[in-house]
């Protein structure tokens, strides 16, 4: 020991003080000494000078050797205690150990007392070792529960037999949640989840008892129409000694995290397809532009350079050029209308009754169904009623509408059914008429393009399939189309309505 | 169509655009410029396919000429230029004379060239109007 041992003797006769120290001297222990001789020094020194053991005589005028021991327990203090006595009775002996004296000498016999310094010390030592390990051991046992206790994590702890040893309060409640089992300790891990994840769970146990580490993520559907994200991470519990003592499982829902994930995704995805719109938008205003362009310097260099032109080709010449200056002053209108379009966006939304947008049309467009002897059949009874932006909604129907009529089958009249229904979270429109159909399987991807005409024999100009799609685009949705040349045409619209998440 | 002065460029070339206005300048400048002999012009890529299709078939035939330069106009309905052109080397090409095709577009797009060079080193791609340099170049 570095530090001498402090030696706390309590004696009233200088003599036996003496006696003791001398006997203290000859043995070999590193020790200073303080010698109190009555009960008020005793319990001064106990406070001041924090002894390592305690020597002290039995009879004392003022005291006991036992009053001595109350006032140090009094105190909490664990401070070995040894009585120094002359002759004493066996009982009396067994009375001071059972009120937890350490040691007993008596005073003939003082050559055992350095054997049994060493001893008393050496013991409480160990004792005091034993007792700071346990409330280590209870405390970091303490916060490692505090902490399984109280994450988001769900922890399942199982035995190499993949059998359950303990779980937390959320583990209890994911199970109960999302497999209606209840996780109990001593139940095999395999029979608390889903019938159809057992093989493949049980795949991952096993080569997690085998030392690898399993990272993956699940997808459930519950409550239906609701999808839940978790992320699981299986590991093995090893020992020091790199042995495998069992499997932790911890399950973090991240729902909402994969939902902004998800989310950023589509809308990139949006962005791009925005992006490869406004492209295609730029390319073919670009050629609309240019092409009349170009016809108006070729016409000129003609008018200018070419001298033998006869009559009818210098008029052909002229018509050319107002033709090419009228066909240029329409793309910008067009160009104009189509920007203006898009900047529609900011517009209020309302709540659009779909028959008063086919009656205003038909109304509007009342001579040309008259002429063409065209007909609307609406069935809008299972959704009558959709929340949206009115210009839009009209132009869509508008050109849906004038587009069956225009390219209407010679042979029949032209009859447009059009039908509105709901669907979780969508809001759906189907156009279908008898027309001259499109051959999709030539032009499935032109359908919606600009300037992009299918029939050559009307007056269109390929800007109205354009236009609807921009506009179900802005508004969110989608539009696909379905044909049968010579027979029909389907459009079909559906629109994403967000669904109210709680 | 008037007999022109006999020192024609080539014997005959082929106009494909669907514009018809279009048809007539390039028509005229290549009259202007003493390019051929005779010249077929077709309003669509359809039907410009099926007659090379059936003069290549009757080649025999004196009064079958193929063209030796075809100009292709780029963005036309139901078959466009490109389309045009890649039916045309797979399905009349190998069975026939080898015309030089020329790209005839009001297109200004790096791409579009970029497509085009895709499609063979040997296709020349011009912008309209079709000018007698141009002419001089093929």
């Amino acid at each position: 020991m570095k530090q001498p041992i402090k030696i706390l003797q309590v004696e009233d006769l200088e003599t036996d003080a003496d006696l003791i120290n001398r006997e203290l001297l000859k043995s070999k222990l590193n020790f200073e000494r303080l010698w109190v001789s009555d009960k008020n020094a005793f319990e001064k020194a106990l406070n001041d000078y924090s002894p390592d053991i305690i020597l002290c005589d039995h009879s004392l005028p003022s005291f006991t050797s036992l009053d001595a021991l109350q006032i140090l327990k009094a105190t909490g203090k664990r401070i070995p205690f040894i009585v120094i006595s002359g002759t004493v009775s066996e009982e009396f002996v067994v009375n001071m150990m059972k009120e937890g004296v350490d040691d007993y000498i008596i005073k003939d016999r003082l050559q055992r007392l350095s054997s049994a310094i060493t001893n008393t010390l050496a013991k409480a030592g160990s004792e005091k070792e034993k007792q700071r390990h346990t409330e280590l051991l209870i405390k970091s046992e303490a916060n490692l529960r505090a902490i399984f206790n109280n994450t988001d994590l769900s922890f399942i702890l199982i035995d190499k037999q993949f059998k359950i040893i303990s779980f937390n309060h959320v583990a209890e409640q994911f199970f109960k949640y999302q497999y209606n089992s209840k996780i109990a300790e001593g139940l095999e891990f395999i029979n608390v989840i889903h019938e159809s994840r057992r093989e493949f769970v049980g795949g991952i146990l096993n080569s997690v008892v085998e030392g690898k580490k399993a990272d993956y993520e699940i997808s459930i559907e519950k409550p239906a129409n609701i999808t839940l994200w978790f992320a699981l991470k299986i590991s093995p519990i090893m020992s020091d000694g790199k042995q495998i003592l069992g499997v932790l499982i911890s399950i973090e829902n991240i729902t909402d995290r994969k939902n902004t994930e998800l989310e950023k995704e589509r809308m990139t995805t949006e962005i791009i397809q925005h992006n490869k719109n406004l492209e295609q938008f730029a390319y073919i205003i670009s050629h609309n532009l240019r092409s009349p362009v170009a016809n108006i310097i070729g016409l000129s260099n003609m008018i200018q350079n070419m001298p033998g032109l006869n009559k009818a080709d210098l008029q052909r010449c002229i018509d050319g050029l107002a033709l090419s200056a009228n066909k240029l002053d329409d793309t910008i209108i067009d160009l104009n209308y189509i920007l203006q379009i898009r900047s529609d966006i900011n517009e209020q939304k309302e709540i659009i009754k779909l028959n008063n947008i086919v009656r205003d049309i038909s109304s509007g467009i009342s001579l040309l169904i008259n002429q063409e002897k065209a007909f609307i059949n609406t069935h809008f009874s299972e959704a009558d009623e959709f929340y949206s932006i009115k210009s839009y909604v009209h132009s869509i129907f508008y050109n849906l509408i004038t587009n069956s009529i225009k390219y209407r089958h010679p042979l029949r009249d032209p009859v447009i059914e059009i039908k509105s229904k709901t669907e979780p979270g969508k809001f759906i429109l189907i156009f279908k008429d008898n027309g001259l159909g499109i051959n999709l399987n030539a032009h499935k991807e032109k359908v919606f393009g600009l300037y992009k005409k299918f029939h050559s024999n009307t007056d269109g100009k390929g800007m109205g399939l354009y236009l609807v799609k921009t506009q179900v685009e802005m508004l969110g949705g989608t539009i696909d189309v379905k044909s049968e040349p010579n027979q029909w045409t389907e459009f079909t619209i559906q629109f994403f309505i967000p669904t109210i998440n709680n | 169509m008037k007999i022109k002065e006999p020192k024609c460029k080539y014997k005959c070339a082929m106009l494909i655009d669907d514009n018809s206005l279009d048809n007539f300048i390039n028509e005229k400048t290549l009259e202007a410029n003493y390019f051929a002999k005779v010249i077929y012009t077709n309003t669509s890529a359809t039907s410009a396919l099926e007659f090379l299709k059936n003069i290549s078939a009757a080649d025999k035939n004196p009064n079958g000429i193929f063209p030796e330069v075809v100009f292709i106009d780029l963005n036309m309905p139901l078959l466009d230029g490109f389309q045009f052109i890649e039916q045309y080397k797979s399905k009349i090409e190998p069975s026939s004379k080898t015309p030089r095709l020329v790209i005839l577009t009001s297109s200004v797009s790096v791409k579009d060239q970029h497509r085009a060079a895709a499609l063979g080193k040997e296709i020349i791609f011009l912008h309209k109007p079709l000018t007698s340099s141009m002419l001089q170049s093929i």
